[in-house]
């Protein structure tokens, strides 16, 4: 829109004046043809000074727009190739420098001030000469230095304005040299542009416009003068106003503003701009110094908290701490509530015990056998009154039974049979231990539970046993040796008499009787054998009955063994 | 060796009979003159005396030894086993085959026997005509079938 305006202004302004200033038109073409006659071949070595220049001093103020963190829009450089100048104005003002320092010294904001110095700077118009050309003019206001000089180039540039570089012109038939900043939206571009003055009656005097202190406020004095100028010199307050603008836009904060400062060669900076509200007299947290044209520029960057932003964090942690506090009780209360359960509980398992405590002492100690408990380490932990009393008068243990003794082991129960010699010599004891090893429940050793019983009265009577066993076989023995001897004896003498009758009866029968006699004899003493062997078992056997029932009178239990003789 | 006094060519087989009683050795030698004409018994009464006379013989390469050995088991001093058992164990004399000659059936008497180098064991039969026939079965088979070590 501003373009628009301005380009309708230009367009206005550039009628009007074309009417106005018709008259003077082949002054203006000859003065503008010498000029750029003169000009060109400078002017192009020129562009390239002027773009590296533009280039370092937009990249500055890029680098000092990043650093303030700000997504602002991309300077760009234009080059401009070859300056064809069709069009341009040279607007020559004086500038009252008192009067612009009287003006401004109130600080207050720009507009107010620059509008100020728009009424005292009307004089100054009446001093302004006006050059035609044809599809070019200039306007050239003679006048002291500094000069300002605006040129129009409707084919690259909107605006432009002309710096002088030397800061002070001198009057006469000079090349002066001027760098041309022109805006655009968004944009900002430059060129150059070479015046020639050729030292004729209204000799053209550039100066620069940044070069004095108070540019700013002659800019606007001028765009207020001129509506052609002033579209050049607006746009360049506006442009810079509206990068800012949009940038704060774009960062949805109404909170940001900037000022911008001139600072004064005394070293007192005057506010040239400022934007956003009450922001005069506050700290501006991003300041950098520009350097524009030569010229350095306070720019300052405030921006004011974001309150929803600044707060988050905070609220976070208040609302993080809450939950920890919860957390917290939370696991108090359930740790108390824990605590008590488990006194609880332990309480519980403690009147528990001590009843299983009393029942296992009562259970030990009507035990008819001795139990006592012995833990991984050999401690005696548990031992009821016979086991002690069993213990305690053991002088040996000695297996009686050697097979039981070592691998009596059935259903994880060693059985060990042993001997009980008590220390008073009195009569012997057998006990049969049983041990049955138990995990502990406290750690992980193993224990055993060994229970001793008494068999004395068993053993006794086991061993009783094994000797009638005993008798009973050798009494076999002897019956079988008996039989067999027996048997054989009444055989021999039987079986001799037979032959020996067999033999006499072959003899009788043939009748041949030369040995009969020694037959008979023999047959005779066979006889006699076979009674003497007779009468010898008779008796035998009877002795041996007469034994037995001599035996038989004692009880079978009662019989006493001794214990040398069975024992091996 | 050859007897040249006897009216038979052929020299009689001694066979040797060890037992302690006399009825059984007139029986013994009665049935075996019966059963074979060709043998010579010889009787002994006494284990100790017999086995030194054998062993004595023994060393001599021409002695006259038995052909046929019978002992009886039961005998007073040095049973017929212990006999048999040091008979067996003498050089020149285990090659004679020994049979035992006795009344008792007792399988652990007739196992001990043969474990100790026995070659046969007879039962002394009740009947002199069944002790004939049985020693007439020994000689032959002793006699005629086999091979012996001796000299023919």
């Amino acid at each position: 829109m501003v373009a628009l305006l301005v380009g309708i202004i230009l367009v206005c302004a550039g009628t009007v004046s074309k009417l106005f200033y018709s008259y003077q038109l082949d002054h203006v073409n000859e003065t503008i043809s010498a000029i750029s006659r003169a000009t060109v071949n400078e002017l192009k070595t020129d562009i390239t000074n002027l773009e590296s220049l533009f280039l370092k001093t937009s990249l500055s103020f890029q680098n000092s727009v990043n650093e303030s963190r700000l997504d602002l829009p991309t300077l760009k450089l234009e080059a401009m190739g070859e300056l064809e100048i069709v069009n341009y104005i040279a607007w020559v003002p004086r500038i009252n420098t008192p009067t612009l320092e009287q003006s401004t010294a109130n600080n207050k904001s720009i507009i107010p001030e620059l509008r100020g110095i728009q009424d005292d700077r009307t004089p100054l118009r009446r001093n302004q000469q006006e050059l035609y050309n044809e599809g070019e003019w200039e306007y050239q206001i003679e006048y002291k230095a500094p000069y300002y000089l605006f040129i129009q180039n409707p084919v690259s540039l909107k605006s432009s304005i002309e710096e002088n570089t030397d800061g002070v012109f001198n009057h006469a038939n000079q090349f002066k040299r001027a760098i041309v900043r022109a805006t655009k939206t968004g944009e900002i571009v430059a060129s150059q542009a070479i015046i020639h003055t050729d030292g004729s009656t209204s000799s053209s005097l550039i100066s620069a416009i940044y070069n004095r202190p108070k540019i700013s406020s002659s800019l606007k004095n001028l765009s207020e003068n001129n509506g052609l100028i002033t579209a050049g010199v607006l746009n360049l307050e506006i442009d810079l106003e509206k990068m800012f603008e949009y940038r704060t836009s774009n960062k949805n904060s109404h909170s940001l503003g900037f000022t911008v400062e001139e600072v004064n060669v005394e070293g007192k900076n005057t506010l040239l701009y400022q934007t956003g509200e009450h922001l005069h007299g506050k700290n501006f947290t991003d300041v950098e110094l520009i350097n524009f044209f030569g010229h350095e520029w306070k720019l300052s960057v405030h921006r004011e908290p974001q309150t929803w932003a600044m707060l988050l964090p905070s609220v976070m942690a208040v609302f993080l701490g809450l939950i920890i506090v919860i957390a917290l009780l939370a696991w108090h209360t359930n740790n108390r509530r824990f605590k008590h359960q488990l006194h609880n509980r332990l309480a519980e398992q403690k009147i528990e015990i001590n009843k299983n405590t009393r029942l296992l002492e009562a259970v030990l100690a009507a035990a008819p056998v001795g139990i006592e408990y012995i833990d991984e380490s050999g401690t005696i932990q548990l031992q009821n009154d016979l086991s002690r009393l069993v213990t305690s008068n053991l002088v040996s243990r000695n297996a009686i039974h050697s097979e039981s003794a070592s691998a009596g082991t059935k259903n994880g129960n060693k059985l060990q049979h042993y001997q009980l010699q008590t220390s008073a010599g009195e009569e012997e004891k057998y006990f049969e231990f049983i041990t049955k090893e138990i995990e502990c429940s406290s750690e992980h050793g193993i224990g055993k539970v060994i229970v001793s019983n008494d068999v004395t009265a068993r053993e006794l009577a086991n061993r009783r046993l094994e000797g009638y066993i005993r008798e009973l076989e050798t009494i076999n023995g002897e019956l079988e040796e008996f039989t067999y001897s027996a048997t054989h004896d009444l055989q021999e003498p039987l079986r001799r008499i037979a032959a020996f009758s067999e033999i006499l009866d072959d003899q009788i029968a043939d009748g041949q009787m030369h040995d009969a006699a020694k037959i008979t004899a023999m047959l005779a003493s066979s006889a006699t054998d076979l009674r003497q062997r007779f009468v010898h078992v008779v008796n035998e056997i009877d002795n041996r009955n007469r034994r037995r029932a001599s035996d038989d009178n004692l009880s079978f239990l009662d019989k006493p063994v001794s214990n040398q003789k069975y024992d091996q | 060796m050859i007897n040249t006094k006897g009216k038979c060519k052929v020299q009689k087989k001694i066979v040797l009979l060890l037992d302690d009683s006399k009825e059984d050795t007139f029986l013994f030698n009665h049935a075996a003159t019966k059963a074979r004409q060709d043998i010579q018994v010889e009787t002994h009464l006494h284990a100790a005396d017999l086995l030194l006379d054998l062993k004595n013989k023994a060393k001599f390469p021409d002695a006259r030894l038995p052909h046929l050995i019978f002992i009886d088991i039961n005998m007073p001093m040095m049973n017929g086993m212990d006999f048999l058992q040091k008979f067996k164990s003498t050089e020149n004399l285990n090659c004679i085959p020994a049979i035992m000659f006795s009344t008792s059936a007792y399988r652990e008497d007739i196992k001990c026997c043969y474990s100790r180098g026995a070659d046969g064991y007879l039962l002394k039969p009740s009947g002199n005509k069944e002790l004939v026939e049985k020693l007439r079965q020994v000689f032959s088979y002793w006699i005629d079938t086999v091979e012996s070590t001796h000299q023919t």
